[in-house]
């Protein structure tokens, strides 16, 4: 479950998110749609608390994220866009290295490891430094290492960029997985076919406010578009402005 | 049609610089000001040292004739460091600039003729790699004119224009050379291997240079206690210790020769033939450069991506040992933390090579305390020489933090999202930053202070003052490194070195060494006066432990605090 309230972000006087309200319960998939500097990805980093709201408050299960920073990170699980890891570590010790980070034993590590290594179809390539994988690779690994402390929150930042057609298969059933087992993911994309394939409700960001939330039929609705999930988007962000001009306070 | 010309490259870097100075709008005055600040520290510091303490030693000498001999010989030997740390600088910062650099495949994708690439990030790779000995020489070579000139006939004035003009075709000879090597090597390894390669060769060659160095410090040693009645004969060993074969074809040598006859402005003629040595030289090397470049940079550059990879063949590296001995009594994440940046750092050739010259320094300085008088019993002596100990420890050990440490939390760079979203306080990793550069530093002085005192038989309580000493200063510099590093982090910048030469690092070399210099200069002065000469009273010693103790406590703590401040409330962008 993801709550926010008023959440807004300055950076310095820029504003890049204003007054952003959520709601997402357990087991829903929600997806969060935006134009390039719509705020989606300062969005994302306030909610797994690696920034700090200027106003306003998140809740990530029953935990405030900026009163109980350390037991709210145990639950969330985070798929960066750009997979940024050690390079001098194999794909084994940077499981190993996040696994002690939250605090897992190292028998647990090793078997939750394994699965989903083997689930990404990154086994063979284990021991092998992070600084020879190519990008998808890479994301693989870092998809691997949220998924390794069985988080009940999944934040995911572009999750298809630099994956294979198997991959993206397999990042899609483990989407399915985690909701139907009660699970909250939230993902931003820019992949509206996915989000309109897998997502149970979408958001969509324009200038850092929501400007619509609902499901794919609710949006059509709203906007008077009986297109698919791309016209309704350019049509939202086109009256929003294709351009974006910096918002002061 | 490819772009043959290499200038837009750097060019590059300049609007990056340009753009950098205009970010600082308001700010503007005061990162100028601190930058012309720190700049004329680092200069007038250096000149003041090389002024009153080197070359005014050296022309205190009881014969006067000594004076200007020694001084030419220690320019000499600055130069043969000079050239194999140029050597050495220009191979890492060629191979990560030239080769590895993310940039470098960018522009590959361009249409840029190899070439143009090659001399483009050549001049990057130069420029980074030269421009700190550049800056420390001549302040130490405007001194040497100034001193030579001031024994004799005055130093013409054209001697302040023409050194760094010499100076920097000397330090191209090197960079050259160590480039030529770097060509030569990744055209039939790929460059990661030629790089574990050249260094270990390079580490294997100073290595060999060591019984030489300890002979020449022990030389130097041996008539040192006598202080002013140094006789003939023992400085007759001494210049032979330092003499350097005229017919040598050591660039270091031209160089020195052209600075010596720089300053007599009778020697006009011998200054132009070595000059033209020097000149002829680089350009020789430059030539072949040319040559070198169409024939083999692509060749080497295009096998950077293969055989370099290694595939490990288990699943633990010995560092994992350290979790369960070692490291048992922290908490998790700390054991994972460390062993995180050991293996990084372990991995890393370039970064290890460097600890290697460094430790190199620390082994001839312990070897040449062998040869010291053993048991000198003056108290004067006692204290002059613990003390020594000590300053020589501690200011290695502050090069070290400001090399190592002061970059480590910049390292976590882009990959700060992974221990920002870990279920750990922000602030945990500057501890752990403290705390390991801390226990490497008191392992390394302490081990060191504890060979060299019992090699000249320090008098317990002296050994009790030194060590004591020494873990303060320990606790301070490792404050002072990771402290600046957490205030001033620079997340974009993954290459330590250069982190570790930016203001904020030239902030911190600059407070370590003053901190050093303070402590133990105000400690030997008191300890001289009290325990000595009996010049203070006991309680006005006493007195002067506790001032000192709590501006050692200052130093700890006041860093380190601002930096926590920072963390807790720190914006993984």
């Amino acid at each position: 479950m993801i709550k926010t309230a008023g959440l807004t972000k300055y950076y310095d006087q820029l504003v890049a998110l204003s007054d952003l309200n959520l709601d997402i319960p357990w087991g829903q998939l929600y997806g969060f749609l935006g134009p390039n500097g719509a705020g989606k990805t300062t969005t994302i980093k306030l909610l797994c608390g690696l920034l700090r709201p200027t106003r306003g408050t998140i809740l990530v299960g029953d935990l405030e994220v900026s009163k109980h920073p350390i037991e709210a990170k145990q639950q969330i699980g985070y798929i960066p866009d750009s997979p940024y890891l050690y390079e001098k570590l194999t794909a084994w010790e940077f499981l190993h290295f996040v696994g002690k980070l939250y605090g897992m034993s190292k028998a647990q590590i090793n078997t939750e490891a394994k699965i989903w290594l083997e689930r990404l179809g990154i086994i063979e390539w284990k021991n092998r430094l992070v600084e020879d994988f190519s990008h998808g690779m890479r994301q693989r690994v870092v998809f691997a290492s949220a998924f390794l402390h069985a988080p009940r929150v999944l934040i995911v930042d572009e999750p298809m960029v630099g994956l294979d057609p198997q991959s993206v298969r397999i990042v899609k059933d483990l989407f399915r997985d985690m909701t139907r087992k009660g699970g909250t993911v939230f993902v931003s994309t820019h992949t509206l076919s996915l989000a309109e394939e897998l997502c149970d409700r979408i958001g969509i960001i324009s200038n850092g406010a929501l400007v619509l939330e609902g499901t794919v039929e609710e949006l059509r609705q709203r906007t008077d578009i009986q297109g698919d999930l791309e016209e309704i988007f350019l049509k939202l962000t086109k009256e929003e402005g294709a351009v974006h001009p910096p918002v002061f306070s | 049609m490819a772009q043959r010309k290499w200038y837009p490259i750097p060019g590059v870097k300049l609007r990056i610089l340009w753009n950098t100075l205009k970010n600082f709008k308001k700010r503007w005055f005061l990162n100028i000001g601190l930058g012309l600040f720190l700049a004329n520290i680092v200069f007038g510091g250096t000149f003041v040292f090389f002024h009153y303490v080197v070359f005014g030693t050296l022309y205190q000498f009881q014969y006067q004739e000594f004076g200007p001999l020694l001084a030419n010989r220690l320019i000499y030997l600055s130069f043969v460091a000079f050239f194999y740390m140029l050597l050495f600088s220009n191979i890492v910062s060629v191979l990560a600039t030239v080769y590895f650099s993310k940039e470098t495949s960018f522009l590959m994708a361009l249409p840029f003729s190899h070439e143009a690439i090659f001399w483009g990030k050549f001049v990057e790779s130069l420029l980074y790699s030269s421009w700190a000995l550049v800056a420390v020489s001549m302040p130490m070579l405007f001194s040497y004119g100034m001193r030579q000139g001031m024994s004799g006939d005055a130093s013409p004035w054209w001697f302040y224009p023409l050194v760094p003009v010499c100076f920097m075709i000397f330090a191209s000879i090197p960079a050259l050379l160590g480039a030529c090597l770097t060509l030569l090597f990744t055209s039939f390894l790929p460059a990661r291997r030629a790089r574990v390669l050249l260094m270990g060769l390079l580490c294997l060659f100073a290595l060999a240079m060591w019984p030489m160095a300890s002979r020449l410090v022990r030389t130097v040693r041996q008539i040192s206690p006598g202080s002013g009645d140094a006789g003939m004969e023992e400085f007759q060993a001494l210049l032979e210790s330092l003499r350097m074969n005229p017919s040598s074809l050591a660039p270091h040598l031209w160089m020195g020769r052209a600075m010596q006859a720089l300053v007599d402005p009778k020697q006009w003629g011998e200054f132009l033939f070595w000059f033209g040595l020097l000149l002829t030289t680089s350009l020789l090397l430059l030539q072949l450069m040319r040559h070198l470049v169409p024939k083999l940079y692509y060749r080497g550059w295009a096998m950077c991506g293969l055989g370099g990879r290694r595939r490990r063949n288990s699943e633990w590296s010995p560092w994992d040992m350290l979790e369960p001995s070692v490291l048992r009594p922290f908490h998790s994440s700390t054991r994972a933390l460390v062993i995180k940046d050991i293996k990084i750092f372990w991995r890393d050739p370039g970064q290890w090579v460097q600890l290697v010259v460094l430790f190199g320094l620390l082994v001839i300085y312990v070897a040449n305390l062998r040869s010291m008088p053993v048991g000198v019993d003056s108290p004067f002596w006692q204290n002059v020489l613990s003390f020594f100990n000590l300053a020589a420890s501690c200011f290695v050990a502050s090069t070290m933090t400001t090399r190592f440490a002061y970059p480590m939390l910049s390292l976590e760079g882009r990959q700060c999202w992974v221990i920002g979203l870990a279920p750990i306080r922000s602030t945990h990793l500057v501890w752990q930053k403290f705390w390991l550069s801390w226990s490497v530093c008191a392992i390394a002085v302490g081990t060191i202070i504890y060979i060299s005192s019992e090699t000249i038989q320090l008098r317990p309580g002296m050994k009790v003052l030194c060590y004591s000493t020494a873990l303060l200063m320990t606790l301070g510099l490792s404050s002072l490194a990771v402290g600046i590093g957490a205030l001033l982090p620079d997340f974009k910048q993954d290459n330590p070195a250069s982190i570790a030469n930016n203001m904020g690092g030239t902030l911190t070399v600059i407070v370590s060494m003053a901190y050093v210099g303070i402590t133990t200069l105000s400690e030997a002065v008191a300890v001289d006066q009290y325990m000595v000469k009996g010049l203070l009273g006991a309680g006005w010693f006493l007195g002067f432990c506790v001032v000192l103790l709590l501006f050692n406590l200052a130093v700890i703590v006041i860093p380190m605090g601002l930096a926590l401040r920072k963390w807790r409330r720190i914006d993984f962008v």
